[in-house]
């Protein structure tokens, strides 16, 4: 029966065809082989089934692994240390904006410590409610400005109780190292007042808030730095 | 040129994943994870064809790849690299579970006897398309070599050479596979199909042509 159909179709019969069909259903498109899949119901079937199936491959869809299996993953990274502790509100904070000039490095380094500082200031303040209710405003040298966003009015209340603590230790502190304290607050407490009447003019002023921002982290160093020499 | 933008973004971000990834960043490793998840994991249910299996290869090869991302260069494209990685976790689990399933090269002569075609009349076309359920069932039904080179080319639409390098094999030799677990299909699909449901390839023809 082959040798018939072989003469059916020429020279190109069905033996020809099966060497052929490889290289051609990888897109060596010889007429050949068309043309003896036309003549010959045999090789004819063969062909039209391979591309039958190759059309069903190509469409199978994909499926999608049960939420377990991330989780699973997720725990094992997480017991093998290989997922570093998810950042704190202020470290990704400190990591987001964007602070004019941003030239030092070790401004950055500096800066981002002074956040560490405030933030375990701030834990002390709350957690102890360390603050006096005698105390008068009049001694506190900023209030938190109405119209900051949220972010800034959060360090800007941050400062405000870490100056609140502050007052209450200053008594005890060295003079000389209350006078350099006090220089440095005045004149970053001015910087302040400055950044904030300049952002009642220009409230979507971005440069004078980035200003302010660092005008008030500055603050937050002197505190901090006041408040651990007077804490020894 | 527009089409290239979108793909050029698509990478650069995948570029910034990889690098937060490196420096431990959860929400990286679960964004690139989302990314490939169903690629691999579709991957790994048909090359094992058990839900269970595929869940911890899944689980395995993501695990491998996060545990080495540290050392990713981007030399290749990191999906080429997660994609041989779950190949490999797959063909090493079927190794250990005593499957012959070593590479194409060893697996040559092995996949049980070599396929001939009869040149009667009675060779018939298949009825109707191939349905996905039954695809499905005689893809699982493959020899494992067979099976790993049609679904990397067929399925996955890996190139030959990418096949050759990920099984490590020669390209001619991924073709050659290939081929005959194509025939090995449709040998499967005429063995399950009642005899009553096959129709000649005039029958087809007249069909196609009643339906124009």
């Amino acid at each position: 029966m082959a040798e018939e159909r072989q003469k059916q179709t020429g020279s190109f019969g069905c033996r020809e065809f099966d060497t052929n069909l490889p290289a051609y259903l990888e897109g060596d498109k010889s007429p050949d082989i068309r043309m003896h899949a036309e003549q010959c119901s045999s090789c004819g079937s063969l062909l039209a089934d391979i591309d039958s199936i190759l059309v069903a491959a190509r469409d199978l869809p994909m499926e999608s692994p049960p939420p377990r299996v991330w989780s699973n993953i997720r725990a094992t990274l997480a017991e093998e240390g290989l997922i570093r502790e998810r950042e704190g509100f202020w470290r990704r904070w400190t990591s987001s904006v964007s602070l004019v000039p941003r030239s030092a490095p070790a401004a950055a380094l500096a800066f981002a410590l002074v956040l560490a500082v405030i933030m375990v200031f701030k834990g002390d303040i709350q957690k102890n409610g360390n603050r006096n209710p005698g105390l008068s405003p009049a001694t506190i040298s900023n209030t938190v400005p109405v119209g900051l966003l949220g972010v800034q009015s959060n360090l800007a209340q941050t400062v405000k109780e870490m100056e609140e603590n502050y007052r209450l230790h200053e008594a005890s502190l060295d003079p000389s190292a209350k006078l350099v304290h006090r220089a440095g607050l005045t004149s970053l407490n001015n910087s302040i007042q400055e950044c904030l009447d300049s952002l009642e003019k220009q409230p979507h002023n971005t440069l004078v808030r980035d200003y302010l921002m660092q005008a008030y982290a500055q603050k937050a160093e002197v505190l901090a730095s006041a408040l651990e020499y007077g804490g020894r | 040129m527009s089409p290239q933008r979108p793909a050029a973004s698509a990478a650069a971000t995948e570029t910034q994943l990889i690098a937060r990834a490196q420096q431990g960043d959860e929400e990286a490793f679960a964004a690139l994870f989302e990314a490939h998840k169903r690629r691999v994991y579709s991957l790994c249910l048909r090359m094992l064809g058990n839900p269970t299996e595929a869940e911890d290869l899944t689980q395995e090869a993501f695990l491998q790849l996060f545990r080495k991302i540290a050392t990713f260069r981007g030399e290749s494209a990191f999906s080429t690299w997660l994609h041989r990685l779950s190949v490999n976790v797959v063909l090493m689990h079927l190794r250990k579970k005593g499957l012959n399933q070593i590479s194409l090269d060893e697996t040559e002569n092995s996949q049980g006897e070599p396929i001939k075609r009869d040149y009667g009349d009675d060779d018939r076309r298949l009825v109707g398309s191939i349905d996905r359920i039954g695809l499905n069932r005689a893809i699982a039904e493959l020899p494992p070599g067979y099976r790993t080179v049609f679904i990397l080319h067929d399925v996955e639409g890996y190139e030959h050479n990418e096949i050759a390098e990920i099984m490590n094999c020669s390209i001619g030799n991924s073709k050659s596979q290939l081929h005959k677990a194509r025939l090995k299909l449709r040998e499967w699909f005429q063995q399950h199909q009642s005899p009553q449901g096959r129709r000649s390839p005039a029958h087809v023809a007249r069909e196609a042509r009643e339906e124009q």
